[in-house]
Parts: C-alpha cells; sequence; structure tokens
C-alpha cells in the first residue's frame, strides 16, 4: 500500500514521456489501446522468471525493468527472489538501460525506474520485535542474508525499517499529510533541480542523474560539514558509489526543504538511510 | 492484373519496421503459400483473409483455381503476429481486380475476423511513428488503436470498424463511396479520479513516508520490515 501510493506521488509524464511510455506498452500488450499519462506501477510476484523481469526470449521482449520505465517497480518480499533475478537488477539499476544479447539480435531497452523493496527482517518475521520471539535457525537467518549481495545492498540508497503500528493508530483516524500536498512539495523539489541544471547547461532532470562531476560544481558543502561527512563515511566504511549517493540524498532532502546550501541535518539525515547491517 | 503490392508494419524490439506485401496469381491448380519467414499467426492468415473476403461480399481466394503467393518482405526479418491480415486482404482483392485503389503512401494494419472485422493490434504508436519516418501519408488500422496512434502528427490516422469499411474507403472504382472520417489527434487528458490509495490513510510509518517521500528523486530505494508487520497492518 506505501508503494503504490507512493508512486501516486510522481509528477504526471511529459508529452515525451507518455509518447514513449505508451509505446513501451502498446508494444508489450498491456494496455488496451488507451494511453499511459502517468508514472506506471509495476508489481510483479517473487516467483517470477529472469526473462519476465529482465527482458529477453530468442527475440528480445521487454520484461518489467523497461515496462516500469520512468515509474515504479515494486519487489515484494525482495530475498525471496531468485537469487540470478537480484543479482540482474545491478545494470539497470546503475546504468538505466538493460541490454540483452541473443542469438538472433541484440537489444537494449530502457529501464530508468525507481526500485521500491520491501523484505521481512528474517524468514519466520519476528527478528527485533518486542513481542514475539524469532524462532529462525542460525543457518536460514545466514542464508536470507547472504541473497542480498553486497553490490545490491550498495546499489540501494534508503532504507527504513518499519515497526509495528500501535493498535490504538490503527483504529484512529488517519491524520497524516495527504497525497497531494506531498507531491505539490515533490514538484516544487524538481523544479528547483531542473533550474540547476539548466543553469548549468547540463541536459538531466533529476538529483540522481548527477554524475560525480556535476556533485563538485553543483554541491557546495561547507568546510564543516565535508569533514562531517568524511568522518561518517570514514566510520561507517562506505563505498565511493554510497558516498555519492549520499550526497545526493542530501541534496534532494534540502532541494524538498527548500534550502540553498546542504546543510549539516541534510547529511545527517541521508547517512541514516544506509542500511545499518552489511554482510 | 495479377500482382499487387501494399504496405503494412509490425513491430520489432521497441520500434516498428515497415514490411511489403506482395501478391502474385497465377494459373494453375489451387495453391494458397505465405513466403517471407511468417509464424504460425501470419501463415494462419490465410484462412482469415479468406473468411474475411468472403463474408464481405466478394469471392474468396479458395473458390478459385489459382496459385496464390505472398510474400512478405524483408524476407530475413521474422513475421510475427496478426499485423499483416488487413493488407493481405486488401493486396489480394487488388491482384484479382475486386477493387482498385493507388496503394503507395498507405499502411494497413489489423487482424481480421472471418466476418471481416478488424481487431486490435499492439504497438500502433511505434508503429504510426515509424511510418511517418519512412515517409508514409495514412495508416488504416482497427479504430482501437486510432486514438493511441493519433498522438504522433503529421500523418492521417483512419480507425476502421471492418475490411469492407477500408474497402469502400479506398476504393475508386465505385461511387459514391463511404469514407471514413480522419481521425483527430489526440490530446493529453490529465484528468484522473481521485488516487485510491493516499498517504494520509497510512497509519503510523512516519519514517517510511519519510523515506518514500525524500526517495521521489528517481532514487533507487528499499524499506526493511520488522517483526512482522508491515504493510498488511498500516493500511
Amino acid at each position: 500500500m506505501l508503494a503504490r501510493a507512493f508512486s501516486q506521488l510522481l509528477p504526471d509524464l511529459s508529452l515525451e514521456e507518455v509518447l514513449e511510455i505508451t509505446g513501451i506498452h502498446s508494444v508489450a500488450g498491456s494496455t488496451q489501446g488507451e494511453l499511459v499519462c502517468f508514472p506506471p506501477f509495476r508489481a510483479p510476484h517473487h516467483t517470477s522468471s529472469y526473462v519476465s523481469i529482465i527482458g529477453g526470449g530468442t527475440y528480445p521482449k521487454p520484461g518489467e525493468v523497461t515496462l516500469a520505465h520512468k515509474g515504479v517497480l515494486f519487489l515484494d518480499e525482495f530475498p525471496e527472489f531468485e537469487k540470478r533475478v537480484i543479482e540482474s537488477l545491478r545494470q539497470p539499476l546503475e546504468d538505466n538501460i538493460v541490454s540483452i544479447s541473443r542469438a538472433k539480435g541484440t537489444a537494449v531497452f530502457p529501464s530508468n525506474f525507481i526500485l521500491v523493496a520491501a523484505m521481512n527482517p528474517c524468514p519466520c518475521g519476528n527478528a527485533g520485535s518486542k513481542k514475539r520471539a524469532c524462532i529462525c535457525k542460525p543457518s536460514d537467518l545466514d542464508r536470507y542474508k547472504r541473497k542480498l549481495s553486497g553490490p545490491i545492498i550498495d546499489r540501494i540508497d534508503l532504507w527504513v525499517s518499519v515497526g509495528n503500528v500501535d493498535y490504538k493508530k490503527l483504529s484512529g483516524e488517519g491524520d497524516g499529510e495527504r497525497s497531494e500536498r506531498i507531491k505539490e512539495r515533490i514538484i516544487k523539489a524538481r523544479e528547483i533541480q531542473k533550474a540547476r541544471f539548466q543553469k548549468l547547461k547540463r541536459n538531466i532532470s533529476t538529483n540522481s542523474e548527477m554524475n560525480v562531476k556535476d556533485l563538485g560544481i553543483m554541491v557546495n558543502l561547507g568546510g564543516k560539514v565535508r569533514d562531517m561527512l568524511d568522518d561518517s563515511a570514514e566510520r561507517l566504511g562506505l563505498s565511493a558509489r554510497a558516498y555519492h549517493r549520499v550526497i545526493k540524498i542530501a541534496r534532494t532532502i534540502a532541494d524538498l526543504e527548500n534550502s540553498e546550501n546542504v546543510e549539516e541535518n541534510h547529511i545527517l539525515e541521508a547517512i541514516q538511510y544506509r542500511p545499518k547491517v552489511n554482510n | 492484373m495479377s500482382f499487387a503490392k501494399v504496405y503494412s508494419a509490425q513491430v520489432n524490439l521497441l520500434s516498428g519496421a515497415i514490411v511489403t506485401i506482395e501478391v502474385d496469381l497465377s494459373k494453375g491448380l489451387h495453391s494458397f503459400s505465405v513466403v517471407g519467414l511468417p509464424d504460425k499467426a501470419v501463415d494462419e492468415s490465410k484462412d482469415r483473409v479468406s473468411g474475411a473476403i468472403k463474408n464481405s461480399g466478394f469471392k474468396s481466394p479458395k473458390a478459385k483455381n489459382q496459385k496464390i503467393i505472398v510474400s512478405l518482405s524483408p524476407a530475413d526479418l521474422k513475421k510475427e503476429g496478426p499485423f499483416f491480415d488487413l493488407a493481405i486482404a486488401l493486396s489480394y482483392m487488388l491482384a484479382a481486380g475486386d477493387i482498385k485503389f493507388n496503394s503507395e503512401k498507405k499502411i494497413f494494419l489489423g487482424e481480421l475476423g472471418l466476418d471481416g472485422t478488424l481487431r486490435r493490434i499492439r504497438g500502433a504508436l511505434p508503429l504510426a511513428e515509424v511510418a511517418k519516418e519512412m515517409g508514409f501519408e495514412e495508416i488504416y488500422l482497427p479504430k482501437e488503436n486510432a486514438v493511441e496512434a493519433a498522438l504522433v502528427d503529421g500523418i492521417k490516422i483512419f480507425g476502421a470498424s471492418s475490411l469492407k469499411e477500408v474497402m469502400e474507403h479506398i476504393n475508386e472504382t465505385k461511387t459514391p463511396h463511404l469514407k471514413i472520417p480522419i481521425q483527430p489527434k489526440t490530446k493529453i487528458n490529465y484528468k484522473k479520479e481521485k488516487a485510491n490509495t493516499d498517504f494520509a490513510d497510512i497509519r503510523g510509518q512516519e519514517g517510511a513516508k519519510r523515506g518514500l517521500d525524500s526517495s521521489s528523486w528517481r532514487a533507487q530505494y528499499s524499506y526493511v520490515r520488522t517483526a512482522g508487520d508491515g504493510e498488511d497492518d498500516a493500511c
């Protein structure tokens, strides 16, 4: 439900995007002749095959990663997917494309999507609970953990643990922020980003597309902030990729708060989204 | 005339490829063959086309003693799916002299039913884009696909519901003919019924919401559930 609500937070597609996405979905036969005007939301089951997720076949056909282009790919029960499927997400997550070579031809499909994944803390689902005991064998825990490799963990930017909800809260009124308001804030942040990229004549539209050179030019970290970041990175053992991603997330948080500079609290918030456990 | 050439297109990866359909009729014992790497769906179009022509008021290709060769080119491209039914039917009728029209700069797409109705195809939008790039001026396709194809500027889109409608529209010998209206350019309409899942309806989970909020920058994101709860409880 969170993931679906999330896909509705994304800004509507532009005309070129509508043409591109409608074309992809039309070829795949997943539309009934209507247009795709909103970011797609794809939630394949965890038993889905490698080919259905990545794409393939004798004559290459697009898979779920391409159908989720410019939208959200939601993988529920992430570690339950085949190891091969999880690992094959590396290229699309890094390059935003997936190239498939077969005997009868090579295809490069676009796959610029937001991955939202959900998993249990352990196979029985009780690890970390205050009320119930975990009954998993150490070997099961180990196997479950190993399902997600370091490179995949590294490519996922934001990790949030979702705790139990009070029963009282469940029966109460929903008084959180409405999606429309959040969406407005996101659109505003995107506009700030776009304006920044235009000023520097870069043909990109979101912070995630910034390369290392862009980061140097566009994100000014004060001396104190940079020291703190370097210190934390050292302590957490962040990879070069993770280090740059933390800066990009901090920039985004600052944009969402309409703050010109990236401050200490933005970096701190970005760092606390890094995975707590590394295997 | 015992030869005719008509253009169609098929989906190729995420884009399209123009396919030329040629029909040659010659005297001899009856045979009907499709060449040019057809898959099963293309090969079976012989029967659909025959039925559709018969039920549209013309003589079925199978009712005459003649050799029919349908060639789909480029010959090395595998032809897949039911895109070519309409083009094969029109090409045959043109060769047999049932109708007369100028087939240049026109693309015909669609699957035929035995009664001559046109059925929806996939990939109408990329096919229309390719047709425009290749300099074609008109596309005839099933009505259901017309809205999608009309997103493309600078090419005339005709959405038809049957083989008969297309024939009457293009046939030059019969007057007055029935004209299919040109599909107006499709406008994008962002209006949507109220979102059915709203963040405000999700109780608790403020941390997850905050994370999702920040991740809307097209990053990759994940959240970890703890202790046997998660979405079901959050709903």
